[in-house]
């Protein structure tokens, strides 16, 4: 090369396959610093367009279908926006049963998220075969005193299917990561003890959708909530299935403790460098709306705010300050608005004819949400921060625990790695929270309190009025507003955790949290950009459910194509 | 009160047709409706399952290990010429290697969860069975016409799918249209 450029630009369209989903550009200078960034992605929108005219207890059924993966999140939301609406309060027990299908979701999706969606980015598959197993099965054991499944022997077959799969070269997965990248930081037996948990989980995560299905019903399209209540009632008073529910949970619990948290601090250990330099760090504004309130009225979740990393001071949190604004997406309907009154009018600008962001104008699909004017990181992080801070009584207690043993401080939970830390912390927070709901619906039920469902009289309703739900679910902060005329949805809004996170730049020319994140990260080798991939990730986007199409590029097809008969 | 995921195996190998996508994208849906207007119109011997599968992510491995040959319905991009309405059938096998780890952005999708599937133990010989889709952004229940023009290739493709795996497939006498079939999902209630 004879030409240098002081900056380059670089494409990430990585983070997902799917065209426009989410696709990351950044700038980086001559030391290999990213010093710009721009976030765009495809995000559901237009959920008004088909709700308008409905009747508001439907919506949950329509609205669960938002996304395959966060159904449960969505339909409790939507349920619990009309009953804000109609000043409808479900019983405890509703409230409990509940609270147990989005608690369980809370610890598969964080399990998912980890093992399978994220850590490979710290840990590298190959390595993992030239392990020696008996040496990782000593070192699984300095990490927690009975590790999961961890003998020599269980790693010693582990191994083996690893190496089976990488060699047969069929699994996709893991032919195409940065393997062997300078920045990959743990040794061949700390890489093989995760890749056996990564397998384990996958059968755990299983067993969670079966606890999630005992009160929820049957994925991908559950049926269980109804405005003022639950509907499954038989499961609730049946002893069988609230047994299957807790042996789950318990199971699950053994696994959160033994391999995930254990493996977490390992990695913590290893990358330490990387926390204490705040790769990843993004404002430092974070936001939590509380609630899964207890018996004793504490709720599991504190609600709070908190401004540019300042620890020393929380204020409260007030759903009334928020709005979206669209200068820089691709939406005519600009200026910040209040959800409850937004519109969705796009104003698709395009792509430049290189197929590269008009970084300059609109450039995402996704609006720019804003709390007091201001971005805002939502999800375990800002939770796990905020509960500690307001000394929530269990999320305190584990955060310290965990901050004694890593050696990280508060700050350290900004940053790639920290949030993930923060999300193994709060799985383990909500396994354990899950047996006390259990054990106040058991009191509850032996007392003979077995309502379920809040009676009320649709015709008595006020024909006008709004509501909505702010509400804690695995990525973070989910609000759904609804605004009702004449006994019908008259507008409809969502407002997702990845909106908050992934957001674009605002008519400010203030950054999106990834954004923010991304900028600053140096690259150790621009061609594989794995610092920007470990960043975004940390953040747990989910933007795929929006459109999902098998994607075939790239491969001849044609003799698999279908004609009628008759033609060829 | 029966687990969802045991499903009777007394009848030798278990099958089910499983639609996949999103019935608020227009096209998306192409798989959950064909699924629906398959139960609504046909009869199967042995009894197979017709399943909505919605866009699941990784609770779709459950499937995949709990049926001996299951048919997936969904929406396909190939190639980047687009013409909707085309009808692919092909086993999984020769999508695998696919699902890239690095080229997802997080929720899995269906190539990913085939090869973790795979990792996790047995699964099931998956065909896939696809249409190109000309519209998936508009949110609307309904089909463009491409691909209501080759619905009845896309059914007759899995009937036959069927034919080859021993079910017998016989029509009702009184056929339920595809516009009554999206009606139903756009008409979903919970105050009937």
């Amino acid at each position: 090369m004879t030409e240098t450029t002081p900056k380059q630009k670089i494409v990430i369209d990585p983070v997902t396959r799917i065209e426009g989903h989410l696709r990351v550009e950044i700038e980086v200078d001559e030391l290999n610093t990213v010093t710009e960034a721009w976030a765009s992605g495809q995000l559901f929108r237009g959920i008004e367009t088909i709700l308008k005219g409905r009747d508001p207890r439907d919506t949950g059924l329509i609205a669960q279908r938002i996304c395959g993966v966060c159904t449960n999140s969505h339909y409790r939301a939507s349920i619990s926006a009309v009953e804000n609406a109609y000043e409808i309060v479900p019983p405890r027990n509703a409230e409990i049963v509940r609270n147990l299908v989005s608690l369980a979701l809370f610890v598969q999706d964080h399990l998912v998220h980890y093992y399978h969606l994220h850590s490979l980015d710290y840990v590298d598959v190959t390595s993992a075969l030239e392990a020696d197993c008996k040496k990782a099965s000593e070192i699984a054991h300095q990490w927690h005193k009975h590790p999961y499944n961890c003998s020599q022997g269980d790693l010693a077959a582990v191994q083996e299917k690893l190496a089976n799969f990488v060699n047969a070269g069929r699994l996709g997965l893991f032919a195409n990561g940065y393997w062997g990248h300078s920045q990959y930081k743990l040794s061949p037996e700390e890489n093989l003890i995760h890749m056996n948990h990564y397998l384990e989980a996958l059968r755990i995560q299983r067993e969670v959708s079966k606890a999630i299905a005992i009160f929820g019903g049957k994925t991908p399209h559950p049926q269980n909530l109804v405005v003022g209540g639950v509907t499954s009632v038989m499961d609730m008073l049946n002893p069988q299935r609230l047994n299957d529910y807790l042996f789950i949970i318990k199971d699950t619990q053994e696994f959160l403790k033994r391999a995930y948290l254990p493996d977490m601090k390992m990695v913590v250990a290893a990358y330490g460098d990387n926390i204490k330099a705040g790769e990843g760090r993004g404002h430092g504004n974070f936001m939590c709306s509380g609630g899964y309130q207890l018996s004793d009225d504490e709720p599991l979740f504190a609600s709070g705010v908190i401004w540019g990393h300042d620890f020393s001071k929380i204020e409260p949190f007030d759903d009334t300050q928020i709005t979206e604004e669209a200068s820089r997406s691709w939406y005519a309907d600009e200026a910040p608005t209040s959800p409850y009154d937004e519109t969705t009018e796009p104003d698709y600008t395009y792509m430049n004819a290189d197929g590269t962001l008009k970084t300059d104008g609109k450039y995402s699909w996704i609006k720019a949400p804003r709390y007091q004017g201001q971005p805002m990181e939502v999800g375990p992080a800002a939770r796990m921060m905020i509960g500690y801070v307001k000394n929530a009584k269990f999320i305190r207690p584990y955060m310290q625990h965990f901050m004694d043993e890593t050696g990280l401080d508060l700050m350290d939970f900004s940053s790639s790695i920290g949030r993930n830390a923060a999300r193994a912390v709060e799985a383990e927070v909500v396994c354990d929270v899950i047996f006390a709901f259990v054990s106040e619906l058991i009191e509850n039920i032996k007392y003979y309190d077995e309502t379920t469902w809040t009676k009320y009289d649709f015709e008595a309703l006020p024909l006008e009025t709004k509501g909505r739900a702010v509400l804690e679910v695995p990525r973070g902060m989910l609000s759904h507003f609804i605004r009702i005329q004449d006994a019908k949805v008259k507008n409809y809004q969502a407002v997702v955790p990845t909106t908050w996170n992934a957001s674009p730049k605002d008519n400010q020319g203030i950054r999106g949290p990834y954004e923010e994140a991304i900028v600053g990260l140096k690259l150790a080798d621009p061609q594989q950009p794995l610092e920007v991939l470990r960043a975004v990730h940390s953040f747990d986007p989910c933007l795929a459910c929006a459109v999902h199409v098998i994607d075939a590029k790239g491969q001849t097809l044609s003799e698999h194509r279908v004609t009628p008969i008759g033609s060829f | 009160m029966t687990n969802f995921y045991d499903t009777d195996s007394s009848n030798g190998s278990r099958i089910a047709v499983m639609g996949v996508g999103n019935i608020l994208f227009t096209d998306e849906g192409i798989g959950i409706y064909a699924t629906e207007f398959l139960k609504q119109n046909y009869q199967f011997s042995p009894a197979i399952d017709l399943i909505d599968g919605g866009t699941l992510g990784m609770n779709l491995i459950h499937y995949y290990q709990q049926y001996d040959h299951l048919l997936l319905l969904d929406t396909i991009s190939v190639g980047d010429v687009k013409t909707p309405g085309e009808v692919y059938s092909l086993n999984s096998d020769v999508l695998q290697g696919m699902g890239q780890y690095r080229q997802t952005a997080h929720e899995v999708e269906v190539l990913q969860t085939l090869e973790l599937g795979a990792l996790a133990g047995d699964i099931a010989e998956v065909q896939i069975i696809a249409m190109v889709p000309q519209d998936i952004e508009t949110v609307a229940f309904e089909l463009t016409q491409p691909v209501r023009k080759n619905i009845a290739l896309l059914i007759n493709t899995v009937v036959q799918h069927l034919k080859s795996l021993k079910v017998t497939v016989r029509p009702n006498a009184s056929p339920v249209t595809l516009d009554a079939i999206i009606e139903q999902f756009s008409q979903v209630s919970a105050s009937a």
